[in-house]
């Protein structure tokens, strides 16, 4: 896990105690050009305290990582306008964006894709059709909660 | 093509607890969406309401559901196909099928044969769909 530049006293923090509310809650950018999978992403991450944000192309994304800094990516790499691919190339290249952890999904039967994404930056990497706890556990060990 | 707008939404506050299922409901009659909810009210569960068989295997594609209700008479592509295609993937053999039909006696064999886990007539009581879900989870 890369360490987020972003990271200040208003750090966010997994909190379930009283105390919780006082914490930023995390901010998960959610890239997928399907609305359902929306969706599912944010159920399968419901227990986390986020704020979740949906976008449905690559350059809203670039957009709106620019302006808000999430504190975790769910990226889908085939999407209109600008692929993931792209996405995740232009993060890599802005010293505010290269840290932010990224979590990529993409279609099964590409073999090789786990490497080059990885070598591109990314975090994790899923296989579609995923199943919702095995995007919770390339989460959990991204932000560094298992 | 125009690029879209940001959502935001607040998550729910929940506290760690067991996972939820994640249940896909292909069936193309919304009151029965509400009552299949309604009766495995006591699963914690989140849904898909699906009402087309095309759109049920666009979604597998992006997803595995921990169990899927299937209705055999499905617009579009139909639960039989669905059901054969599922079977088919490697990803998807083993996600626990219940088919929801009202056919009448007759198909439970070539259902079965075909994949399914269980089937329930239609029309069905709570308590039977409960059942069957919780022996098949």
């Amino acid at each position: 896990m890369r360490a987020n530049p972003a990271m200040t006293d208003e750090t966010p923090t997994i909190d379930s105690n009283e105390q919780a509310g006082k914490a930023r809650r995390l901010r998960i950018l959610i890239v997928e050009d399907v609305l359902m999978i929306h969706e599912v992403v944010e159920r399968s991450l419901s227990d986390l305290k986020a704020e979740f944000i949906s976008v449905r192309d690559g350059l809203t994304a670039l957009d709106e990582i620019e302006e808000v800094l999430p504190d975790l990516i769910i990226l889908d790499l085939a999407l209109p306008v600008l692929d993931g691919w792209e996405v995740l190339r232009r993060l890599q290249s802005d010293q505010r964006t290269s840290g932010i952890p990224v979590v990529v999904m993409t279609a099964h039967g590409q073999s090789g894709l786990e490497q080059d994404v990885k070598t591109l930056g990314a975090s994790a990497y899923i296989d579609k059709p995923f199943r919702p706890s095995d995007l919770r556990s390339a989460v959990d060990h991204v932000l560094g909660l298992t | 093509m125009t690029t879209g707008k940001a959502e935001t939404t607040g998550g729910p506050d929940r506290s760690l607890t067991d996972r939820r299922l994640l249940i896909l409901v292909a069936e193309d009659v919304p009151v029965i969406h509400d009552v299949i909810e309604l009766s495995l009210r006591p699963f914690k569960a989140d849904y898909l309401f699906i009402t087309d068989g095309q759109e049920v295997l666009d979604a597998l594609e992006d997803t595995i559901p921990d169990l899927v209700l299937l209705d055999i008479a499905l617009p579009g592509v139909d639960g039989w196909e669905v059901l054969r295609q599922m079977r088919a993937n490697p990803r998807l053999s083993d996600v626990p099928v219940v088919v929801i039909t009202a056919h009448g006696p007759g198909i439970e064999q070539d259902l079965m044969a075909l994949g399914a886990n269980a089937y329930l007539d239609k029309p069905f009581l709570p308590s039977a769909l409960r059942l069957i879900v919780k022996h098949l989870l």
